[in-house]
């Protein structure tokens, strides 16, 4: 213990003599800049990088759910705040978990991870071309982040009304001052830089770099997923096929969850979960961690006509994969009903705790959504004969017995006044179906002004018209308040 | 004095060697107070030039002429006193000290400054006056001691800071305590515990303190530093006051050894101070939870914890007992618990368990160089059966003077520390019920508070019995000797101290300090305690199903959850290193111009180093009994990473600090004082960021002592000092960077595990430290020949820039950010008062009373705590209250089934909250008043005849509510034991207009999935019923001592011998009746707090 002692006292004497040197010197410079913890400087790509994983909203936007279509007024389950408001349509006022504003705060955070990188990435020491990559990742999920954002929070894009149509604050720079204000930039203004980012993005990302599967980051076919998207809702037809095209390659059928094999293998509910969110999938494209209830709390759902409704009426009289027998299937509430997607899973405070948060893990790209958009694009072309080639890619992964789709079917089945109105219907139903509890649904509803109906527990009916304003969700309240930023118009 | 007590040392050289002619007279000088020789005092005779001066034992000679002699006996801070001769030989004498010491210096840590001529507001404490024999930390003697001084010992575990609050608060979510000086170093604590952390009760508040590794006998006086204009050169570390310990020196003269030693038994508690049922009344309520369906064969089969009734059951479906009668309840097998009746106390608290603390001194010196040594021993063998400690303190001070202008002093501390508390885990809290959970509490008073007195420790043939916790067996005793925590610290420190006279006015002065110490907290879990066993309580398929300590394992979906720690048990580290550098050099100048203008300037420079680097590490699968073998099953790592949970970590933590400080300070004519203050420090806590890390702080002061005015020459009045301070100091806020904060993580996800950074707070180039501005006016007095004598002291404070939480839009990506946002104010006074009341030969009456008010307000907070956070027992802060205001949800009567029921906002009456919300906490809940104490003081009377003296502590505070502890639940387990008030629970619908006291639910209800009527239970305890005023009057100690006769002790050899009897923490003589013996001072959150114990003590002082 002495000798310990004394050696630190040795190096204490060793620090009289700087520090009595940087007196004399007349600097205290160096002597203040120690860091006080164990905080991590960002000065190497590599740590760049692992910022980056952090840069991916742990907020889901599920709650969309609740304003679609996709469910009924559930009987006999316990509704949060936000449950109500959201199937009301009211502006919700909660902040916790699966809101608005919880998605707003975490996908800003997401997007002040990669603009930390961005301001500082050309300084960093590390190799060019991994330096390329994380510089190709940052504006990947900067522009992902704000596309979600103004989608969400302004109208949808209208080529006509975009430039004066309120967005978002589009951020690319950190911030570094206690109090910033921000404005809201015009939806046109955001499309235009999500998609330099996007393009700018696409251009250096590198999957190789990535440890582990890449599944949680923007690999490169993810990042086309991502701009198929994007042109979709831009509505440019041209580059979503373009994109999509890139993506699918020359066998798109691999992109497509091979549903009835998973169905046939799983032993249980919780292995079936872990199959469909599986890195290993192909059709995963990108997986994010979110923090939510939404798995676990229960509100509003579906009934069993609507799932009824659903899965067992389609133009080919065949059974749905996603409604067979060994599809796990649970109740909520009376009348609810879920479609297993996510896995439930839940992080303790200590072991021993039952509290903590619950999470899942979300594939917010999937390959079945880029064959949708680009069949989609093709009927909008009035391509339709290389729309129902792709559908068929799909169809025959989720109906037992594989059915040819005729246009002849969809016509009959839609009672379509066209051809293309016939494909298009056909489409937008299995984007429903494909992606329910997903929150995808919303985004249709917004883009092709569809009118949704909820009722209600008296029995009654509220309408959410075609250009309601309530299908822009109100900016959160503490960014009205705080922030300065204009409110949506109620 | 140092230089007073040299000459003494001097003149007694030459008195000795006098021509004796005419008769002597000899005999003894002590203090009236405490009975020690006092050195050095003048002898005189009246009227004459003759005299001598004591000498270094107090032993006085004088040749006097005749026998009407008049001898004045005179010393620094005493009354003179004048004694005929007579015709006695020996005359000892017992001098009382003046009321007030106005010769005393103020110890700033800086300088030492003539008290007046001192401007600020401060208050000495002589160790002698406060020392408490029983009492090993320091710091939990100021309690009601100083005016504006407010301690909570909130735990009576060694180690445990107090929550020390001079002035009240000055921040909001930073820290609140003062800062501690030792011998004019800054004393760093071993590692930070925040504010709010003290009241946790987790491992780490033992070994925060750095005061309770100090020996008290090492402690000559505390001067405590209140205002700006006395903490001023302290700069921005003084926002909350300054506690300087200065220790004991060595003195010149002939080698004296002193030896103090005292014995203290805990006496420990008993039921009739708690409210808590007895057997008989806790059987009855199990046999209604029969009743009703929630204790039966298949909820006892599956229950996590079960006492009698559950341990019943489980023997029946193990077809070990059997039903009763027609499948009635075994009658003669509950019989047994029915009456057991166990006290928990006894089993648990040690009966006249011993403290002893042994101390030896040892002075001695030359004109060239003096020393101090000190050795003590301090060894508690615990309140509880699971406590223990012992403490080795050693001090070498040595003090070297080469010349009239250059002198040395030494110094070298070290202690150790070995304690011994029971196994905990931290607490957690659940924001869902707005409770604190503890995993495998063992605190014996908790144990005792919360477990059912039907539950025995042994069976009826002496043999240990066993009950079920967390799904495995267990019993107390046998776990408390399993799972113990071992705390080692060791402090080692050394200090140089420098003093250069350049010329009769310039001094140059330098301190440098080096130190380490190094906390260890290693928590023993043997593989035979229950908190391993639960580990491996898998018996029936329902424990599995249940135990969430048994691994699911993802991988392998179709297999039973199984067993990660099959072997073994746990043995988690925790260290904690401390390196601290410290050096400060100043020059003073001083000049008296005439005698009439004094003009002292101090100006220096200061750096403060200090490294601190903690670690955790958890062992597991140790096996004790094999030697501490390691068998880690892969499965255990794997189950832990899958829930966030690491085995090892690392947290670093570093300061820098520098200043500069130029102090200057005029007097006229010791009429005027004028006094100012510039200090300029800079941190590296601020981060990078070169604007925020400086600070200038300053202060200006004056005072004026009237009494030396011709127009206020009263004949009663002996002093009067007006005095005035304005001045802004600062502190560091919490978490305070303004750099950008990554850390580093693992993701949480079932596949791709990697390591990845994340913001943890933007950079905040606004940051800046948190300042006070305060106005402090104030006036010392002394009347009647200093019979009565005090200081009344008002301020007003501005807390300003303080670290509050703002909400933002969130686009930056923080959507929270701690900033400067946050204001509060608060005044306050301060009222002492020592006064003689009665003096009657040998007998004298001495009183002081000090009572100190505070009051703060939040004046400007954005953001609101969670109604959850608000109703907590600590409080929050909430802008308009007080730092920590106390809410209550508003209880609106029992419903026609007894289930509590509150008004909402909208004075709905309701069974549920959100507890998550943070809007309109205000209309949802009832402001009860602040969580802290606002007055707080003490009276003390003491009470000396001949050589006897009694001291009587009474300490109060006021201004305060408190929380009740939680009592009621939805479901209540055989396990725990029960309230009192459940004999008045409500049982009969109609019983709700006669009691407040909740239905034990139905099964139906509790299982019924309405979870709002489970949540109703959790607001009871939360809400207006359950709130008593905090106040409280303590009879703290009660004091008689003894000086041993002077003759007496010489037959040993000895100079001074005293005895002392001491009661410590006696009795509560007022506190709300609500409270039912929950003490308002102790927080009782388990882990390792106990509350203080009540104290026996013996103690012997002897000098040679």
């Amino acid at each position: 213990m002495m000798n310990k002692f004394l050696n630190k006292m040795k190096k204490f004497s060793s620090q009289t003599i700087y520090v009595a040197l940087l007196l004399t010197l007349g600097s205290c410079g160096d002597f203040l800049s120690e860091n006080p913890d164990n905080r991590v400087e960002l000065n190497t790509t590599t740590k760049a990088a692992q910022l980056l994983t952090n840069a991916y909203a742990s907020g889901a936007y599920t709650f969309t759910e609740w304003m679609s279509d996709n469910v009924n007024y559930t009987l006999g389950t316990t509704k949060l705040t936000e449950h109500n408001q959201a199937y009301a349509w009211q502006d919700i006022t909660s902040v916790e978990q699966d809101t608005p504003t919880n998605f707003w705060e975490t996908t800003y955070s997401a997007i002040a991870h990669a603009n930390e990188v961005l301001a500082v990435i050309d300084d960093l020491k590390g190799d060019e071309a991994e330096r390329d990559a994380v510089r190709g990742e940052a504006l990947l999920t900067r522009a992902y982040g704000h596309f979600m954002l103004v989608n969400l929070f302004a109208k949808h894009y209208n080529e006509q009304t975009a430039a004066s149509d309120a967005g978002i604050p589009y951020v690319e720079e950190p911030e570094t001052v206690f109090v910033k204000q921000y404005d809201r930039h015009s939806v046109q203004e955001v499309y235009d830089k999500v998609e330099r980012d996007l393009l700018d993005g696409l251009e250096l990302v590198n999957g190789s770099f990535y440890a582990n599967s890449g599944k949680y980051h923007f690999t490169r076919n993810a990042a086309l997923a991502f701009a198929s998207r994007f042109y979709l809702f831009k509505a440019d037809i041209d580059k979503c096929i373009e994109y999509s095209t890139q993506m699918l390659g020359a066998d798109p059928g691999v992109f497509v969850k091979d549903l009835p094999s998973i169905l046939q293998d799983y032993s249980n509910t919780d292995e079936f979960l872990r199959l469909l969110t599986s890195p290993a999938d192909q059709s995963n494209l990108l997986l994010i961690r979110n923090v939510t209830n939404f798995p676990v709390t229960v509100g509003y759902w579906p009934n069993i006509n609507l799932i009824n409704n659903l899965y067992l009426v389609n133009p080919f009289s065949a059974e749905d994969v996603r409604r067979s027998d060994r599809y796990p299937i649970f109740q909520r509430g009376t009348n609810g009903l879920t479609v297993a997607k996510y896995e439930f899973l839940f992080e303790r405070s200590s072991l021993t705790s039952n509290v903590g948060l619950y999470y899942t893990i979300m594939p917010v790209f999937r390959g079945e959504e880029v064959l949708l958009n680009r069949a989609e694009s093709y009927a909008f072309d009035n391509e339709l004969d290389l729309a129902i080639a792709d559908l068929q890619f799909y169809v025959d992964k989720r109906y037992f017995e594989k059915p040819v789709i005729t246009i002849s079917d969809l016509r009959n089945h839609y009672n379509a006044s066209s051809d293309q109105l016939a494909v298009l219907s056909f489409i937008l139903d299995e984007r429903r179906k494909e992606f329910i509890h997903e929150g995808l649904r919303w985004f249709d509803i917004k883009r092709f002004g569809l009118v949704v109906g909820h009722d209600t527990e008296d029995g009654g009916l509220i309408i959410l018209e075609e250009n309601d304003p309530r299908k822009v969700l109100q900016i959160p309240q503490a960014a009205i308040d705080v922030g300065g930023l204009e409110p949506n118009p109620r | 004095m140092k230089k007073f007590l040299f000459g003494g040392f001097i003149v007694w050289l030459i008195s000795s060697s006098l021509n004796a002619q005419d008769f002597k007279v000899s005999g003894r000088i002590t203090s009236a107070k405490d009975g020690t020789e006092l050195p050095a005092v003048n002898v005189r005779i009246k009227n004459t030039t003759r005299g001598t001066v004591a000498d270094i034992n107090g032993f006085y000679e004088l040749n006097v002429r005749k026998p009407g002699d008049t001898l004045v006996f005179s010393f620094i801070g005493f009354t003179s006193t004048e004694i005929v001769v007579g015709q006695r030989s020996t005359i000892d004498v017992q001098l009382v000290p003046d009321a007030t010491e106005l010769e005393e210096v103020v110890v700033t840590g800086f300088q030492e400054v003539e008290r007046k001529l001192f401007t600020g507001s401060a208050v000495s404490l002589k160790m002698d006056d406060v020392r408490a024999p029983g009492m090993s930390d320091a710091s939990q003697m100021l309690e009601g001691r100083i005016a504006g001084v407010t301690v909570d010992n909130v735990s009576g575990t060694f180690g445990t800071s107090p929550k020390i609050r001079i002035r009240g608060n000055t921040s909001i979510n930073g820290d609140n305590q003062p800062l501690w000086v030792v011998d004019g170093v800054i004393l760093e604590d071993l590692n930070s515990v925040s504010a709010d952390d003290i009241i946790t009760g987790n491992a780490n508040t033992l070994t925060a303190s750095s005061i309770a590794g100090i020996n008290p006998d090492d402690i000559a006086s505390f001067q405590v530093l209140k205002d700006a204009s006395a903490t001023a050169l302290y700069g921005t570390r003084a926002k909350n006051g300054v506690i300087v310990i200065t220790t004991k020196r060595g003195k010149s003269g002939a080698t004296k050894v002193s030896y103090s030693g005292n014995f203290s038994v805990h006496l420990r508690p008993t039921y009739n101070q708690f409210d808590i049922m007895n057997s008989r009344d806790e059987m009855s309520v199990y046999r209604e939870m029969y009743e009703k369906g929630l204790i039966d064969i298949t909820t006892s089969v599956k229950a996590q914890n079960y006492g009698a009734m559950g341990k019943m059951f489980a023997l029946i479906s193990e077809h070990e007992e059997n039903w009763g009668l027609y499948g009635s309840l075994n009658e003669e097998f509950l019989n047994q618990y029915e009456t057991a009746n166990t006290d928990w106390f006894d089993v648990l608290f040690r009966d006249y368990s011993v403290q002893q603390q042994h101390s030896f001194s040892l002075t001695s010196g030359t004109e060239k160089h003096n020393s101090y040594y000190s050795l003590s021993f301090l060894n508690d063998n615990g309140q509880t059966i699971a406590d223990n400690v012992k403490r080795y303190a050693g001090t070498a001070k040595n003090s070297f003077y080469f010349s009239n202008k250059f002198s040395l002093d030494l110094k070298l501390t070290a202690n150790y520390r070995e304690q011994k508390v029971p196994g905990t885990q931290n607490r957690d809290f659940d924001p869902i019920t707005g409770r604190y959970r503890r995993d495998f509490d063992i605190n014996p008073l908790s144990y005792a508070l919360n477990t059912s007195r039907s539950i025995r420790p042994y069976n009826n043939d002496g043999s240990l019995e066993y009950f079920r916790r967390n799904y495995a067996p267990f019993n107390i005793l046998r776990e408390l000797d399993l799972n113990y925590m071992n705390i080692n610290v060791a402090d080692l420190s050394t200090q140089v101290d420098l003093n250069y006279k350049i010329n009769e006015r310039l001094a140059f002065r330098s301190a440098i300090q080096g130190r380490y110490a190094t906390t260890k907290r290693e928590h023993v879990i043997h593989e035979y305690s229950n908190q391993a066993e639960a580990y491996r309580a898998d018996d029936t398929q329902y424990i599995q199903e249940l135990n969430p300590l048994l691994f699911r394992d993802p991988d392998d979906p179709t297999g039973q959850p199984k067993i990660v720690l099959p072997e073994g048990g746990f043995n988690n580290v925790n260290t904690d290193e401390l390196k601290y550098f410290y050096i400060r050099n100043s020059v003073d100048w001083s000049h008296t111009i005439n005698t009439v203008h004094a003009i002292t300037l101090l100006g220096g420079q200061e750096i403060k180093f200090t490294d601190r680097m903690s670690r955790r590490a958890d062992g597991i699968g140790v096996v004790y009994e094999n030697g501490g073998v390691v068998n880690t099953d892969p499965s255990m790592i794997d189950f832990l990473n899958r829930q966030g949970i690491s085995i090892f970590e690392l947290n670093k933590d570093t300061e820098r600090f520098a200043g500069f400080f130029l102090n200057a300070a005029y007097a006229y004519n010791e009429k005027y004082v004028f006094n100012g203050t510039i200090r300029y420090d800079g941190s590296n806590r601020l981060g990078k960021s070169v604007d925020a890390r400086y600070l200038p702080t300053w202060n200006v002061s004056g005072a004026w002592n009237l009494d030396r005015e011709a127009f206020f020459d009263f004949d009663w009045m002996d002093y009067f000092k007006l005095r005035a301070t304005y001045g802004l100091s600062a502190n560091l806020g919490p978490n305070t960077s303004a750099l950008l904060n990554i850390q580093s993580d693992v993701t949480l996800r079932p596949t791709d595990v990697e390591t990845y950074l994340r913001i943890e707070d933007l950079e905040n180039s606004n940051l800046t430290w948190e300042k006070l501005k305060e106005f402090n006016v104030g006036f010392d007095f002394g009347l009647f020949g200093n019979k009565i004598s005090g200081t009344v002291d008002y301020y007003t404070r501005n807390s300003f820039d303080l670290i509050g939480i703002l909400q933002n839009s969130g686009v930056g990506g923080e959507p929270y950010k701690s900033g400067n946002y946050a204001d509060m104010k608060s005044n306050g006074f301060e009222f002492s008062i020592n006064t003689l009341n009665l003096r009657r030969g040998d007998f004298a009456w001495t009183s002081n009373f000090n009572v100190g008010y505070t009051r703060d307000w939040i004046t400007r907070l954005d953001y609101n705590p969670r109604i959850a956070d608000a109703i907590v027992q600590g409080g929050a802060a909430v802008q308009g209250g007080p730092r920590r205001g106390l809410f209550s949800t508003k209880y609106a009567g029992l419903d026609y089934r007894g289930i509590p029921t509150f008004y909402d906002g909208d004075d709905e009456v309701v069974y549920y909250y959100d507890l998550q919300e943070r809007e309109n906490l205000t209309s949802v809940l009832k402001y009860e008043g602040p969580a802290e104490p606002r007055g707080a003081g003490g009276l003390t009377n003491m009470f000396t005849y001949k050589n006897f003296s009694l001291s009587v502590f009474l300490s109060f505070k006021f201004d305060y509510k408190i929380r009740l502890d939680d009592a009621f639940y939805p479901a209540y387990t055989d396990y725990s034991s029960l309230s009192q008030s459940f004999v008045n629970r409500w049982v009969v619908p109609g019983d709700e207009n006669e009691t407040d006291i909740p239905v034990i639910l139905d099964r139906e209800v509790v299982f019924g999935g309405n979870s709002d009527l489970l949540n109703a239970y959790d607001l009871f305890n939360k809400s207006t019923v359950r709130v008593a005023d905090g106040g409280y009057i303590r009879l703290k100690t009660v004091r008689l001592s003894y000086q041993l006769p002077a003759n007496w002790i010489r037959r040993i050899g000895a100079s001074n011998a005293q005895l002392s009897v001491e009661g410590q923490n006696l009795a509560l003589l007022y506190s709300d009746s609500k409270l039912n013996g929950q003490d308002p001072e102790f927080f009782s959150s388990g882990g390792v707090a106990l509350p203080q114990p009540r104290l026996i003590t013996t103690a012997i002082t002897i000098g040679f």
